[in-house]
């Protein structure tokens, strides 16, 4: 009994870390997209902010000087997403691959440039285990919700106010009306332009501080490519959960369980093919409209022209 | 600049360029003396230069002809599988020869760019081509993997700074579920851990099933913490980058991780690496340029690097000497002889 109790807990633990970075990533998916603009670059901006955020604890030594720089390399290239989709009107995905594989292909390159040769950076400061005294002796869940980085805290604390911002304030009001009906926004005197400035750059910066968990949290180093999908799977989280915060949040979870249940088993009981389909399995039976249908906000993807 | 239609192209061809430069296209040093015609040249997998295993230890043996043989070298990296192909041939073009295809990744690669140039020598590291034109350098990966799992085998029931005798249990991080030379260092890890501690657990499992397998450490890392979890204090890997994430989490957890391909301890010393499964790709390279450089070159041949070629090693045990026992240390030793010897069977397969 004792060992079963354990192992929840452990699998627990892992499930949350497998969660956190998706459900930042999902989250700032989540402004962009019910601000009217497509964000497939999520995994592109993870990557980046992952390397700037190694690259700034690296040179100072300081995990907080890494997530500054992390949160700014996010916030440079979701706003160039944000100038091609909606000052220039490019399509949207387009843009988005385009930030996919400039974060491929730069970080690479910045790797020979900052350290020499590519693969895996030395290791860099990172943020350590945070043990919230209390809540930390609860059994079985105490130890996985509340020995955990900084930054799973924040997660628990950005989930609810992401909620709160987007369906309870004027604010969230503005940028739901953007990604839905963007002609009410316009005639209401406020600028539909700015509104789908704001979400694409709080997406930058939320998927930052998804990369800033891989690289210095999880790991306390960048390795190429570490997002691997990532980016992807917090985008099936996003649909799968309705574009609404704790419905993406909850998602996450799911998947993070799948995973960490996978790691538990032999792998010849589950194979490891499985895991890999199993979001986007669940986005497409959720896409095609079982259990109610997923309906994303109706002007996504669409540039919006002043008349 | 109003115009969308102009924009996009333009920065699409900014990526471009710029996933062109990341990493690709260094090396090109010219070690040639003039006076030789040996021109070698390896192109690596996608794990690139930098990957602290193969393609690194293939460079090395490339320089090491380069300055000890004065032959001319190039290095091509691949950025993606679609590299292969154009790598192999465009310096087949260029006349190098031997072309050193660097993984089993490109097997399929040289299997259709060999036919094309009968007159270039290639060779393939860690997979077998059957082609006159082609040498195939393989290792005997099970018996790096097989004493790396009779240390893991008799450290786990040791009480150490990092082990602990109660729970007789070891992991395997593998990379790329079916990669042949992973498997390989499975199948004799398991066996190894087997002969010495008959008891013991071995639980084995892998970070995926695709190459990106070999690049994604948060994943190894949370693999080996729920091994640790189920009470592995000894963890050995094969893969690749993925391993980074074993390294970080032995250090929280304190227990053993074992390195794989090059002496990883010297690569990471801040993570309790107690020792590696070396595989000296380094040595075959320089071998056979070295072959090519004399007439004999060895294509059509398999040529198998083990323990007895010095192909395959344990690296040293490093700050963590003390911490073994004498008695493990003989057996090592012991285990050793015998493979070269002949005595000791290793299963190809897990």
């Amino acid at each position: 009994m004792e060992e079963t109790l354990t192992a929840l807990g452990a699998i627990l633990a892992s499930t949350l870390r497998n969660a956190t970075p998706l459900i930042f990533a999902a989250l700032g998916g989540m402004f962009s997209e019910r601000s009217g603009v497509v964000n497939i670059g999520l995994e592109g901006l993870m990557l980046i902010s992952a390397f700037a955020g190694a690259v700034g604890a690296f040179y100072s030594g300081n995990a907080l000087v890494g997530l500054a720089t992390a949160l700014g390399a996010g916030l440079l290239f979701a706003l160039i997403h944000a100038v091609m989709c909606i000052t220039f009107e490019a399509d949207q995905i387009i843009s988005g691959t385009a930030i996919n594989l400039l974060a491929l292909g730069g970080t690479g390159f910045l790797m020979v440039v900052f350290f020499g040769s590519g693969g895996t950076t030395p290791r860099v400061a990172s943020f350590e285990l945070v043990r919230i005294p209390g809540l930390a002796d609860i059994p079985v869940i105490g130890p996985a919700l509340f020995e955990q980085s900084l930054l799973v805290y924040l997660m628990y604390f950005l989930v609810p106010l992401t909620f709160f911002v987007v369906f309870r304030t004027p604010f969230g009001l503005r940028l739901r009306a953007s990604g839905e009906v963007p002609e009410a926004v316009d005639t209401a005197g406020v600028s539909v332009t700015r509104m789908r400035y704001y979400g694409v750059a709080l997406s930058g910066m939320l998927a930052a501080l998804g990369g800033v968990y891989l690289s210095m949290s999880l790991l306390s180093a960048f390795t190429e490519g570490m997002t691997n999908g990532r980016g992807f799977i917090a985008l099936a989280a996003l649909i799968f959960g309705r574009w609404n915060p704790i419905g993406a949040a909850v998602a996450a979870l799911l998947f993070g369980l799948a995973q960490a249940v996978t790691f538990r088993v032999a792998q010849d009981v589950i194979p490891l093919e499985f895991v890999q389909m199993f979001p986007y399995i669940l986005t497409i039976v959720v896409l095609a409209g079982f259990g109610g249908r997923a309906i994303a906000p109706s002007a996504l993807g669409k540039p919006y022209r002043k008349e | 600049m109003r115009n969308p239609k102009l924009l996009v192209p333009l920065v699409l061809i900014a990526t471009l360029i710029a996933a062109g430069c990341g990493g690709g296209g260094s090396g090109g040093d010219e070690g040639g003396n003039g006076g030789n015609s040996v021109r070698a040249a390896i192109v690596t997998d996608v794990g690139g230069l930098g990957d602290q295993s193969f393609n690194d230890s293939a460079n090395a043996g490339l320089e090491r002809g380069g300055s000890e043989l004065g032959v001319e070298t190039r290095v091509l990296e691949s950025q993606s599988p679609t590299d292969y192909e154009n790598n192999l041939t465009q310096l087949a073009d260029n006349g190098f020869s031997p072309v050193f295809a660097v993984g089993f990744l490109m097997t399929d690669a040289v299997n259709s760019v060999a036919p094309q140039y009968p007159d270039t020598n290639f060779a393939i590291v860690d997979s077998v081509v059957e082609a006159d034109n082609v040498a195939s350098l393989t290792f005997r990966e099970g018996e790096g993997g097989y004493l790396a799992g009779v240390v893991a085998g008799l450290m786990t029931q040791e009480d150490t700074e990092y082990t602990s005798s109660d729970e007789k249990v070891v992991g395997f991080l593998g990379g790329q579920e079916g990669a042949p030379p992973v498997q390989k260092f499975q199948a004799g890890y398991e066996a190894g851990v087997e002969a010495v501690c008959p008891d013991c657990e071995v639980i084995a499992q892998y970070v995926g099933s695709t190459p990106d397998a070999f690049n994604d450490p948060a994943r190894g890392r949370e693999i080996a913490l729920q091994q640790i979890d189920q009470g592995a204090d000894i963890i050995f890997h094969g893969a690749g980058a993925s391993g980074a994430g074993l390294f970080e989490a032995a250090g929280d957890r304190n227990i053993f991780a074992i390195g794989v391909d090059s002496d990883q301890a010297r690569l990471v010393p801040s993570a309790p690496i107690l020792t590696s499964a070396i595989k000296r790709v380094d040595n075959a390279v320089f071998q056979t340029i070295e072959q090519a450089q004399n007439g004999e070159f060895p294509g059509g041949q398999v040529v198998e690097f083990g323990l007895e070629e010095k192909g395959i090693a344990l690296a040293p045990f490093g700050r963590f000497d003390d911490q073994v026992p004498q008695q493990v240390k003989d057996r090592i030793d012991e285990v050793r002889q015998g493979i070269i010897n002949g005595e000791v069977e290793i299963p190809e397969a897990p």
